[in-house]
């Protein structure tokens, strides 16, 4: 990486019309350049496709039929031209900062495959009620979790590490950096927080708080753990 | 320890499943996850089920085909452990819930039912607050001391 290389940043949508805006705005906002933005749309009946054309030549919009968030962002992967990759989703802003400062780490330690940063969970206005029972619960809190949000990794890790597995519906992220990681990715996370989550009532996630595929994915975490030591 | 205790997972604070055998659980207070493996995953679900002391330790006994006195002992000892990470609570249950999570096939040898914590996976792994109304809601209480969740400390 000689010059700066180019940082492909996908946001993955699926009707998000009420916040894709600030996301991609977040996107376009990095302080580090080259970027190119890429939405890709999973099968969206919203106002998905209208917002991401109004920025017309600054975000390339990809649209597939519905088949869930591990297709929609394989199907980017196999669209973008960056030699570094990051994601974001579409209710979820990212720092000015972040991808300068993921790059740097990246440049100055070629054998990172996978840059994490630290994130920070924020609620909706009108879930202040949710905040303030949650507020510095340290499940909700992670600092420096891996989060597909706060990824930065090279391109090629995707052929070196396979893609997301499209049977997973929910956990396809975990799955793939718990693959990465058991086969001997080179991990860093980041202690600036530059990454922004946005909690609301509609959160994908929040369907599948302690349920049995969460369970799942923590035994194979503690399982990777055990292989650690 | 009265053999009569039963005890059952702390509730509002720990979250369990047995996957293939083993048990993972997750303290929702402080964020800590845990591994119970052979003989204490089974010693894990007699308590989900609201056995007795007593009954564990003869289950147990018999199974492995090992001295009570031996398993009482080591069951004491774990069950001293897991109340020292508040993961379980004396239940006032008076009849246990579900039959032995023993099976018929062939013993695998006894070992002190164990457990390990993973303490720093908080950091880590992210979990969602529940959907209201839907999924476990957490007991939590913030570092301030405010009690948001009408539990008293």
């Amino acid at each position: 990486m000689s010059s700066a290389p180019l940082v492909s940043c996908v946001i993955s949508v699926f009707n998000g019309e009420r916040y894709l805006a600030e996301a991609v705005d977040s996107a376009l906002s990095q302080t580090y350049s080259p970027v190119e933005v890429i939405v890709v749309d999973d099968g969206s009946t919203d106002r998905t496709a209208e917002i991401a054309a109004e920025y017309g030549t600054r975000v390339r919009y990809i649209y597939q039929e519905h088949r869930g968030a591990a297709a929609t962002k394989n199907m980017a992967l196999r669209s973008i031209e960056g030699e570094l990759v990051a994601f974001l989703d579409a209710d979820d802003l990212w720092h000015p900062d972040k991808l300068t400062l993921q790059v740097a780490a990246v440049r100055e330690r070629p054998e990172i495959d996978l840059c994490f940063t630290n994130y920070r969970n924020f609620w909706v206005p009108e879930m202040s009620d949710e905040e303030k029972k949650y507020r510095g619960h340290p499940l909700m809190s992670p600092e420096g979790a891996w989060s597909i949000c706060t990824l930065l990794t090279r391109r090629s890790r995707f052929t070196r590490y396979g893609a997301f597995d499209e049977e997973l519906r929910g956990y396809e992220n975990i799955t793939w950096m718990l693959e990465a990681a058991r086969a001997g990715a080179v991990i860093e996370v980041l202690p600036e927080t530059l990454m922004y989550r946005r909690i609301h009532s509609s959160n994908q996630s929040r369907e599948r708080a302690l349920d049995d595929e969460f369970f799942a994915v923590v035994k194979a975490w503690l399982a990777y753990r055990r292989g650690m030591t | 320890m009265d053999p009569d205790t039963r005890f059952q997972p702390t509730e509002g604070r720990t979250a369990a499943r047995v996957i293939d055998g083993e048990a993972i659980l997750i303290d929702l207070v402080d964020g800590n996850y845990y591994s119970i493996a052979d003989v204490g995953s089974i010693i894990w679900q007699m308590i989900e089920a609201r056995w007795t002391l007593g009954d564990i330790g003869l289950a147990v006994s018999e199974r492995f085909g090992v001295g009570q006195d031996r398993v009482d002992a080591d069951i004491k000892v774990f069950v001293d452990a897991l109340l020292d990470e508040q993961l379980i609570e004396i239940s006032r249950e008076t009849s246990a819930r579900a039959d032995s999570p023993l099976d018929g096939g062939s013993n695998p040898p006894y070992a002190k039912p164990e457990f390990t914590a993973y303490r720093d996976i908080a950091k880590l792994l992210a979990l969602d607050p529940p959907t209201p109304g839907g999924a476990q809601e957490f007991l939590w209480r913030d570092p301030d001391g405010n009690d948001t969740n009408g539990s008293t400390p």
